[in-house]
This record gives C-alpha cells, sequence and structure tokens, in this order.
C-alpha cells in the first residue's frame, strides 16, 4: 500500500488554532474584529468589501451601534467616490468594475436591514443610496420611514445628479401617493406637488417622465389638467421601427390619465 | 458573504465526480467529505470539528498529494496547505479549449464553477450574433444563457431601434485585463450580462433602460454607476437595484 500523505499535524493545529479564536471573537458583541474594522477604513476599495462582507457573515443577530457608525462612515465614502466618478462623467462601473456596485449593493443592505431610519445620518444615507427610481426599495423605504422622508426627498428632487433627482422624485410619488395613510400635512402636501410639477417641465425628458409618473401615483383629478397638457404638448420623441414617433413622456402622462380615471378619486 | 463553504464544496465536488467519471484517473479514488467546521455553525455541514479527507491511492507507488484550498472564518482568512493537487487538475476536461477556460474560473477565483456544456461557439438570437455575444473575446467559446438570449432580443424589440452591444461575455482572462483587482464575481462571467451603448447621452441611456425594465428577470444598473456611457443588464438571480 502507497504512502498518502495528506496533511501535516501542525496544519491541523493551526487551523485548530485559527478556530478557537475565530470562537473567541465571535463571542464579543457582534464578533467583528477589529482588523474588520481597520478594512472598513481601508483605501482600497476591496478590501472595504472584504470587511463588510465578514460583518454581513455575522450580522444574523444584528449589527451593534458602532459597528453600524463605521458601516455609515464607509457608505459615506463609496457615495462621495459614486458621486466624483459620476461628475467627471466616468461612472464607477467604469472606473472600478461592475463588482463595485454589487459591493455597495451589500453595504446599503446592511444599513438597510440594521439601520435606524429614525437617525436622520442613516435616513439621509439610505435615501441618498444608490437605486432604480422603480425599485421595489422606494415604496419601502417610505412605508418604513413615512413623513420624516420628506424634506429630503424634495432635497434630492433637486440635485444635480440625475440618478440621484429622479429617485428623489419616485419618493416623492410614493409620498404622494401615501399623503393620507401618512397623515402629510396639506402645506406639505402642495410642496411636493409644486415640486413635481416643476419637475415634469424640466429640460431633461427622462426627469419629466419620471416627474409624471410620480404624479400620477397621486391619484388626484387635481392633476388630470397638467397631465393632459402634457399628454398633448411634451416635445420629447424618438423613432420606433414599428411604432413610427413615439413619444416617452406623453405616453407616460397618458398612462397617469388612466390610473387617475380608474381610481376614481 | 459565505465566501468559503459553496467554493470548497463545489471543488470538492468536482473532485469526486471528475475524478471518478471524467478523468479516468484510477489512481485515485475519493471518499467521505472534507468538513471545514468550526464553532460558528451555518457555514458548513458536517460532524464535528476538524478536516477529514481520505484518498486512498489504488495505484501503487508513492504519491506527495498537496491539495490546497483556501477557507475563510469570520475573522481569518487563511491558505492551508496540504497537497499538491493544482487547480488546473481539479478541473474537468472538455477535450479542447474550453478546459483551459474552465480553469480560468478557478485559478482567478471566481465565483463560478462552469460546465463543459455551459459554453458554445455559435449561440446567437434574432438581433444579436456570436461575435456580439462574445465580443473581442479571448477564445471562441464563450457563455450566452438562455435569458440572455431572449432577454436580449427583447429589449432590442423593445427599443425599436438598433442597439450597439459594449459588451457581453467576458472570460475571467478578459476581465482580469479589464481590472483584474475585482474580479470575483460579475455577470459578464456568467454570461448572462450585456452592456448596450448609450453614447453619453442620458436620454438615449434612459430610452434603452426603459427598452429593458420590460423584460422578465432583467437586472439593471442604476444610472449612478454605469453613468450614461452604457446601459448594463443582466439576468443574476436575485437584482439588488
Amino acid at each position: 500500500m502507497s504512502k498518502i500523505r495528506t496533511w501535516s499535524r501542525s496544519s491541523v493545529s493551526f487551523l485548530a488554532v485559527t478556530i478557537a479564536l475565530c470562537a473567541v471573537t465571535h463571542g464579543q458583541g457582534q464578533g467583528v474584529a477589529p482588523e474588520t474594522i481597520t478594512s472598513l477604513k481601508s483605501a482600497d476599495w476591496i478590501e472595504r468589501a472584504r470587511g463588510v462582507r465578514t460583518v454581513a457573515g455575522l450580522a444574523g443577530s444584528g449589527v451593534s451601534d458602532a459597528v453600524l457608525g463605521e458601516l455609515l462612515g464607509t457608505l459615506e465614502r463609496e457615495l462621495r467616490i459614486v458621486e466624483d466618478s459620476f461628475r467627471r462623467g466616468i461612472g464607477v462601473s467604469n472606473e472600478l468594475g461592475e463588482e463595485y456596485g454589487d459591493y455597495l449593493a451589500e453595504l446599503q443592505s446592511l444599513i438597510r436591514k440594521n439601520g435606524d431610519l429614525t437617525d436622520n445620518r442613516v435616513l439621509r444615507m439610505v435615501a441618498f443610496g444608490v437605486y432604480n427610481p422603480d425599485s421595489p426599495f422606494v415604496a419601502e423605504l417610505v412605508n418604513r420611514a413615512g413623513d420624516g422622508l420628506t424634506p429630503l426627498a424634495l432635497e434630492m428632487a433637486d440635485s444635480d445628479l440625475a440618478g440621484r433627482r429622479w429617485n428623489g422624485l419616485a419618493l416623492l410619488g410614493r409620498l404622494y401617493e401615501q399623503r393620507e395613510a401618512l397623515g402629510i400635512s396639506a402645506a406639505a402636501v402642495t410642496q411636493i406637488r409644486g415640486t413635481l410639477y416643476r419637475a415634469a417641465q424640466d429640460d431633461a425628458p427622462p426627469t419629466r417622465s419620471w416627474a409624471v409618473i410620480a404624479i400620477g401615483a397621486g391619484r388626484s383629478r387635481q392633476d388630470a389638467a397638467f397631465l393632459r397638457q402634457i399628454a398633448e404638448s411634451d416635445p420629447a420623441f424618438r423613432e420606433h421601427e414599428a411604432k413610427g414617433t413615439v413619444s416617452p413622456v406623453r405616453e407616460a402622462a397618458l398612462e397617469a390619465l388612466e390610473a387617475i380615471d380608474r381610481s376614481g378619486r | 458573504m459565505d465566501a468559503w463553504s459553496d467554493q470548497e464544496y463545489t471543488m470538492l465536488h468536482t473532485i469526486a465526480v471528475w475524478v471518478d467519471n471524467s478523468w479516468g484517473c484510477s489512481h485515485w479514488d475519493y471518499s467521505g467529505v472534507l468538513f471545514v467546521n468550526g464553532p460558528n455553525s451555518g457555514y458548513t455541514s458536517g460532524p464535528g470539528l476538524g478536516l477529514g479527507l481520505s484518498l486512498p491511492n489504488y495505484g501503487g507507488g508513492n504519491y506527495d498529494i498537496e491539495v490546497g484550498f483556501q477557507f475563510y472564518c469570520d475573522c481569518v482568512q487563511g491558505y492551508v496547505p496540504f497537497g499538491d493537487w493544482t487547480q488546473a487538475q481539479l478541473q474537468p476536461q472538455c477535450g479542447d479549449e474550453r478546459g483551459s477556460i474552465i480553469e480560468e474560473y478557478s485559478s482567478r477565483g471566481v465565483d463560478l464553477q462552469p460546465s463543459c456544456s455551459d459554453f458554445t461557439t455559435s449561440a446567437s438570437s434574432t438581433y444579436f450574433q456570436p461575435h456580439e455575444y462574445n465580443k473581442n473575446g479571448y477564445h471562441q467559446w464563450y457563455i450566452a444563457r438562455g435569458s440572455l438570449l431572449s432577454g436580449a432580443d427583447t429589449v432590442r424589440s423593445n427599443y425599436g431601434s438598433a442597439l450597439i452591444v459594449n459588451g457581453s461575455y467576458r472570460c475571467p482572462d478578459k476581465q482580469c485585463d479589464i481590472r483584474c483587482a475585482s474580479i470575483g464575481g460579475g455577470r459578464h462571467m456568467h454570461g448572462d450580462a450585456m452592456d448596450f451603448n448609450s453614447y453619453h447621452d442620458t436620454p438615449t441611456w434612459w430610452a434603452i433602460r426603459n427598452a429593458a425594465n420590460t423584460v422578465s428577470g432583467r437586472c439593471i444598473e442604476p444610472l449612478d454607476l454605469s453613468s450614461n456611457s452604457h446601459v448594463h443588464v443582466d439576468f443574476r438571480p436575485s437584482c439588488p437595484w
């Protein structure tokens, strides 16, 4: 029978010690080792991602306030990187790789799950994060944060960053839709409606379109005349090989009008 | 991320399957399971603490085995060398270039272990040809999942005019040449992603995005990340955006 060497005794000992150390560390708070906190502060995003994944792996029973504070700091840093790259016309997925977005999503998810949205810093970071305007997260955020989100959404709707602006409009649309359930004041509703109306007349067709969708979400007959005007006059169009000339903002306005009609409000 | 267990389990499973069935490597048989199990439960299954791997040698002769594998623990990432089997030896052999592409996935630590049948040299769809699914590919073989083939066509049909593909499948070596530091995930290596050129024009980006947005199972990267240079659409199991 031939000799087979599988692993050395020292390797096994090393592993046993390592696992034992892990157990000890895991028993302390959320088990986040100092090295993980150091990773979160690294200049290298790959290292920061490693730190976030380590925390995520331990976060089943929650994240301590101290660790959450570190995660928020990390997210603030990432959002600055995203903004900076976007303003330079590059985009982080071009600059750092599409995997950066996966890391960012994991970090945001960790904070969304563990953060207290009554804390304004947490709410701001979560709202200002990266997501699509029609993501289920928009409704989830409004449902969780309620009227407290209105000032942030109004601020976002005036952002010079297109993505943030669209997300702000989407949040306003959801707030507008939920205005009664959330007990939003008449003054705040007027402010929301005014912001959406302004955005619906923006120079950029995508902004106009998101604003129109948000107005439609309100299901208010008060908005019908304005939407009808857009449905008849918005100047954006493009050619479609099968449909001919299509006008996406007008189409969005027509859909919004139909939704208002269906709602019977 | 449960970074350690999937990869290790897959690798070991590969040993068991391919050693027995495809390599015809009769020197070796594999029995038992390698367990990496500690007090922090939830990562692996298996009895007790420790490692166990049995590799009976029925071929005669002396062999020094060193099987290297990576493991993660809550507080440590380490490399425990106790073998000499390289990743390349652990790969299935397809009888052509696919074997070396599969090796790229292992050697570069990609979170996917494709099989020979995942690759194609000819997959295309109504609107997109193989050279678009494998744009500037390093190999003639590429992965183009069915969800992408049908999804890309629907995007194109909804958009209503020609779309330029910036990129779709990337083998790990190509992905690494673009940006090696972050390699590990990446839907282009999974063969279910496509980047459509939006010419640094936000209304165009938005129009393509809207065309993609009605496709079932799509995941669209937000504008904040891609900028208006391209619309990235993939068909991952769960979209985070």
